[in-house]
């Protein structure tokens, strides 16, 4: 199956530690697998473009994976997994767009916010995301930071009861933006 | 107003150091390995502390890269062909 | 003893013995090939295991001669119930606790891992991370770990080795023990928990404990400072 992953710019998993190797002139680089003492206890993770917020890291990949290939919840579990090609349209310029449409959502979402209760709360967190990403040692650090702050954002924005919502709402809408500029559909087409 | 773990379900970078090593080994169960996985995807110095633990656990796994030697592994061939001898 | 089989009844196959059932066979025949491989594959991981139950490195390549002694002695009789590695790791275990020079060896095993799970301290000290009472992410780093920066070259070099040896030798006694047992002799958890009769739970808090500890060994000396 198809699908899409982050690796950093060593060609490895940010959450398993796991070396994919690049793809060659020729064809996709070679099957990985995970060590048995992993997080996803020997199995290798990829992701739907819904799921991409939740992984972002520096380079952004087609991959293939194989055996026993499961959906899961924010990934797509198997045995093995090789890298295919690289979606070279994710770079440092998309990222830092990425970051500015999150900040621009979230002061949405805060300036619709009643002036009392949480709305300090959500300036203030307003104000980490762009001190954050400024301060992030690269692009994609610090899209999912801004990725995450928004997201927190937007539950507290919401309203009581509505945290859980707004949180996905904000993922959806970070996804969503991701799948657009970036031409993604949600598992790579073969 | 503010105890944040409690109001959003969001872990800190001090519980994220205290599960690292059940992270590490797969011993976290799913919702939890989820929202760990939230945090170190935001977190820079957590995937900073993340990497340098599997660091520590590749390079202690190294210690043990030394050859035997000869006249050690010799006494020991001695007694294996010794005992083994029709 | 028998005879060895004759050589057309002896399987070709590759030089290695993972295979347990290949190994096993292979020495009742009297394969030294087969004896030979083993030594070199578990040899200096069961030195670094000795020295966990005594310090002197003289008392300790005697413990592993024995305990190699005890293999070849007991490889008639091993009936399989766990792996060989975990076998002979086994055989030196005994030994090298009844020659021990532990520090407290008046004290019961169950009551060094009852001491060494109530010892509550936090791996990382509370100051590097943001108060309760901070306006927004408490408990988040305050001051970042610095990054290593530290080339293979630099891992890999004896000083670097040096530094993890001692932060392992300076761990107390379980802790010591299922690190060395883990990550430096390379046995999964349940073989672990197996060797020492820990649970799985216990096993794990000491791991982390013992690792946290390394780590924060091999942060000291690689950034100058420490985490």
């Amino acid at each position: 199956m198809l699908a899409y992953g982050f690796t950093g710019a060593d060609g490895r998993d940010l959450f398993d530690g796991a070396a994919w190797p690049a793809p060659t002139g020729d064809g996709p680089g070679a099957w990985a697998a995970a060590p048995a003492g992993s997080p996803l206890r020997g199995r290798v993770r990829g992701h739907r473009a819904s799921d991409l917020p939740f992984a972002i890291d520096d380079v952004l990949w087609v991959v293939e994976l194989d055996g026993d290939v499961r959906e899961e919840s924010r990934l797509v579990s198997a045995r093995r997994g090789r890298l295919v090609s690289r979606i070279v349209g994710w770079d440092h310029a998309c990222a830092a767009a990425f970051v500015r449409d999150c900040a621009a959502r979230a002061a949405t979402r805060v300036a619709a916010m009643p002036a009392d209760g949480d709305r300090p709360l959500a300036e203030g967190y307003l104000d980490d995301l762009r001190r954050y990403a400024e301060e992030s040692h690269s692009p994609a650090s610090a899209a999912g930071t801004a990725a995450y702050i928004g997201a927190r954002i937007a539950g507290i924005a919401a309203g009581p009861g509505g945290y859980a919502a707004g949180t996905d709402d904000e993922r959806a809408a970070q996804a969503a933006w991701l799948a657009e500029r970036l031409r993604l559909t949600d598992t790579p087409r073969g | 107003m503010n105890d944040e773990g409690t109001r959003f379900g969001w872990l800190t970078c001090s519980e994220i150091v205290e599960l690292i090593t059940d992270y590490i080994e797969g011993d976290l169960p799913g919702p939890e390995r989820e929202r760990f996985e939230e945090h170190i995807s935001s977190c820079a110095p957590c995937r900073q502390y993340l990497s340098q633990m599997r660091t520590t656990v590749e390079a202690a796994g190294r210690l043990t890269e030394e050859e035997v030697p000869e006249p050690t592994m010799d006494a020991l061939l001695e007694a294996f062909r010794d005992w083994n001898r029709p | 003893m028998p005879p060895p089989p004759p050589l057309d009844a002896v399987p070709v196959v590759a030089t290695g013995y993972e295979d347990d059932r290949l190994l096993v066979d292979a020495l009742r025949r009297g394969e030294e090939e087969a004896f030979a491989w083993l030594v070199r594959r578990h040899h200096e991981a069961l030195l670094r295991y000795a020295r966990v139950f005594v310090r002197d490195r003289a008392v300790a390549e005697e413990v592993v001669q024995e305990t190699w002694l005890g293999v070849i002695r007991g490889i008639g009789a091993f009936e399989a119930r766990s792996s060989v590695k975990t076998w002979v790791f086994h055989i030196l275990a005994n030994r090298a606790r009844t020659r021990g020079e532990r520090e407290s060896r008046s004290v019961p095993f169950s009551a060094l891992v009852a001491r060494e799970l109530e010892d509550d301290g936090a791996v990382v000290d509370a100051d590097r991370f943001l108060p309760a009472d901070a306006p927004r992410w408490a408990g988040h780093w305050a001051v970042a770990p610095q990054p290593w920066n530290a080339p293979e070259a630099r891992m890999l070099a004896a000083e670097t080795r040096a530094v993890i040896d001692a932060a392992i030798a300076g761990l107390p006694p379980v802790q010591r023990e299922v690190i060395t047992l883990r990550d430096v002799v390379g046995m999964d958890a349940e073989e672990v928990c197996r060797l020492m009769s820990l649970t799985d739970g216990n096993q794990r808090v000491l791991l982390h404990r013992a690792r946290s500890r390394v780590r924060a060994a091999l942060d000291a000396h690689l950034t100058g400072e420490g985490a």
